[in-house]
């Protein structure tokens, strides 16, 4: 059906009241990133700085150096950085292990298992956040990353197994037979067909887990207490404390700690998108 | 090219009472093209995937080339299987989907591509060999699941309803290349269908099944001429063979109100048996049933009004009643009209008698041996 110019015009015009909708505040958030503290201090709103100013991403990689009060932007960067992707990483192997033998392997207890490891997605977090405390604390593994990452692992699991259990499920059975008769063994069979043909799926659920412990807060700022162990969330919420609100830096640290989803997100957007199954079975 | 003899195999699953496959026997010779038929649910497909390893025997020795299978591995039973759906690897190129098998066993490059590119041409895909799956008709994809197949060079084929997902005309055109690629790799073929079309014109024996039994075992003719039982003669033969219930004295069949005159042979078996003036199932092909365009009043003939007639082409079919069953008969003529009313004569030498209530076949004992012989 062709569209009158009318009524392309109002779609575009409904594009473009999203598009500001959404786009508005991190406009906003780079504008304020290259605005002085005394524009984001004054009590008249501007929309532009008085003057343009590259202080705050000067100051943000030097944070720390010089001022023990304020909390080293680079480290937690490093931080964050490692616990994310070993995160991701652990998730990953243990996750496809784990639904590859729930998806195709029958044995006792499975759906126990599944639904086990669901029952313990739908506890609160934060109910959690005391016990897990004490335990860690007891074994001396606070201020620590690994202990961040085994807990962001623990709680990435169940949300990782249900994801690829379903992209391993619609595989056809058929395709892994054949390639047993090929003289495949079960592990080639995984590394071999499995991967790669789930290998969309496998990145998808690769960069929610990213980003979920990317993004973490609570356990981190409770986990962590020193600098060497702080994450960048924690590093973010830092710059602000009692009597001192320094807005130049959270907001840059805001700014950057943004950057590396978007840049995943638009590097593998091919990958989330399309499904690599297709032509296996008659289509 | 191997023997495969099968000996009271038994299928039972987990959680389940009773047995899928109940003992069966079977043994196939070399270049053998077996087909088994039968009605979804009737353990074909186990039957051929306890063949192929896939599935645990629960009972009974599978032997091939006289070593017993039953606990070697898929992959070192030295068999190639097609499956339904095709299972193609998607994330390869054709030719990489048919060098698979070979690369994984570490044959040299150059013999692996000896091989593929001879299959490939065979199968006429060699202008496809760098595409993907994705890429490929229905048809060529299943001529890919053939050619993965045929480059291993497997002691067995296997098949499992490699055609049902094709539409009609591509189904009898692949039909006649796997026949043709069975006479030209003399291939023991093990071949699963429901198709009973599929069976009579490529299995060298049909094995008929139905509820994990084994019905008959016979050449396409041997199952269509002389059915053991009625589930049988139903099931073979397109359309079915019609049933009727008919009483017969050492004079005259009965069918409802009509009388016939039946072959002397046929009445023989009868008195032989002990079934005169018993209670019989009369089994007539629709093929067997033949249209009069004149009024003859033979002893074979009656007159009828046709309820529904459907012209095939150069045969139709007439839809009429006989007694209080339903009658379907091909004839030749194809000027017939709903609602008209015509003669129709019954070749009463081609007719089978059953057992109304065991429905096994009626025959003398020298035909029985006959059947079981074959």
């Amino acid at each position: 059906m062709e569209r009158t110019k009318n009524q392309q015009f109002f779609i575009y015009l409904g594009v473009i009241a999203v598009m500001i909708f959404t786009l508005a505040p991190i406009i906003l958030l780079i504008i304020a990133t290259l605005s002085s503290g005394q524009d984001l201090n004054s009590k008249t709103l501007h929309f532009l700085p008085s003057h343009w100013t590259l202080k705050n991403f000067t100051d943000i990689f030097t944070a720390g150096s010089n001022d023990a009060s304020v909390p080293p932007f680079m480290q937690a960067l490093k931080n964050s950085i490692i616990v994310s992707l070993s995160t991701t990483v652990l998730t990953l192997i243990i996750a496809i292990l784990a639904s590859y033998a729930i998806s195709r392997f029958r044995f006792k207890g499975q759906n126990g298992l599944l639904m086990s490891t669901l029952g313990f997605r739908m506890v609160p977090e934060i109910a959690l956040l005391i016990p897990l405390f004490v335990i860690f604390a007891r074994f001396g593994a606070i201020n620590n990353l690994s202990s961040l990452i085994l807990i962001y692992t623990a709680f990435n699991l169940p949300f990782a197994i249900w994801m690829l259990q379903g992209f391993f499920r619609s595989i056809p059975k058929s395709m892994e037979e054949s390639a047993y008769l090929d003289g495949v063994s079960s592990l080639g069979v995984l590394i071999r067909f499995i991967l790669p043909i789930s290998l969309s799926g496998i990145i998808a659920t690769g960069i929610f887990v990213l980003l979920a412990s990317w993004d973490e807060f609570m356990f981190a700022s409770i986990f962590t207490s020193t600098y060497d162990s702080k994450t960048i969330t924690v590093a973010i919420s830092e710059f602000s404390k009692r009597g001192m609100v320094n807005f130049g830096m959270q907001i840059t640290g805001g700014l950057i700690a943004s950057l590396p989803p978007i840049v995943l997100a638009l590097l593998f957007q091919k990958f989330i998108v399309s499904g690599l199954s297709e032509g296996s079975e008659k289509g | 090219m191997a023997k495969i003899v099968m000996k009271n195999i038994k299928k039972r699953y987990k959680n389940s009472e009773s047995l899928t496959v109940k003992d069966f026997n079977l043994s196939i010779d070399h270049k053998e093209f077996i087909v088994l038929v039968g009605p979804s649910g009737c353990g074909k497909s186990t039957t051929l995937r306890m063949i192929a390893g896939l599935e645990d025997i629960s009972e009974g020795d599978l032997l091939i080339e006289e070593k017993r299978m039953n606990d070697v591995a898929p992959k070192n039973r030295d068999i190639a299987m097609v499956f339904q759906n095709y299972a193609l690897y998607p994330h390869m190129t054709v030719y990489d989907n048919m060098a698979f098998a070979l690369k994984i066993k570490k044959i040299n490059k150059s013999e692996i591509d000896l091989r593929v590119k001879e299959a490939a041409k065979i199968l006429g895909l060699e202008e496809y060999l760098k595409r993907k799956p994705k890429a490929l008709s229905g048809g060529q994809r299943q001529r890919v699941a053939l050619g993965r197949a045929m480059v291993r060079n497997p002691k067995v084929f296997l098949m499992d309803e490699p055609l049902s997902n094709l539409d009609a005309k591509l189904r009898s055109q692949m039909r006649a290349e796997i026949s043709k690629l069975h006479r030209k790799l003399g291939a023991t073929t093990i071949y699963v269908t429901h198709d009973q079309t599929e069976a009579m014109t490529m299995a060298s024996r049909i094995v008929i099944m139905k509820d994990g039994k084994i019905q008959q075992i016979g050449t396409p003719k041997e199952v269509y001429d002389h059915p053991v039982n009625r589930f049988v003669a139903g099931f073979i033969g397109s359309p079915s063979m019609n049933f009727i219930s008919a009483t017969c004295s050492d004079t005259a069949l009965k069918i409802g109100d009509l009388t016939f005159t039946i072959p002397k042979e046929k009445i023989e078996i009868l008195k032989t048996t002990g079934y005169l003036n018993k209670k019989i199932t009369l089994g007539i092909r629709p093929e067997d049933i033949h249209h009069e365009p004149k009024e003859v009043n033979d002893s074979n003939t009656f007159e009828t009004t046709i309820d529904v007639s459907e012209l095939m082409g150069s045969e139709s079919l007439l839809y009429t009643s006989l007694g209080d069953s339903t009658l379907i008969a091909k004839v030749n003529s194809t000027n017939i009209a709903n609602g008209e009313k015509i003669t129709l004569s019954i070749d009463f030498n081609k007719i089978h008698f059953f057992d109304k209530d065991t429905e096994e076949v009626i025959q003398s004992t020298n035909q029985s041996k006959l059947i079981s012989i074959s």
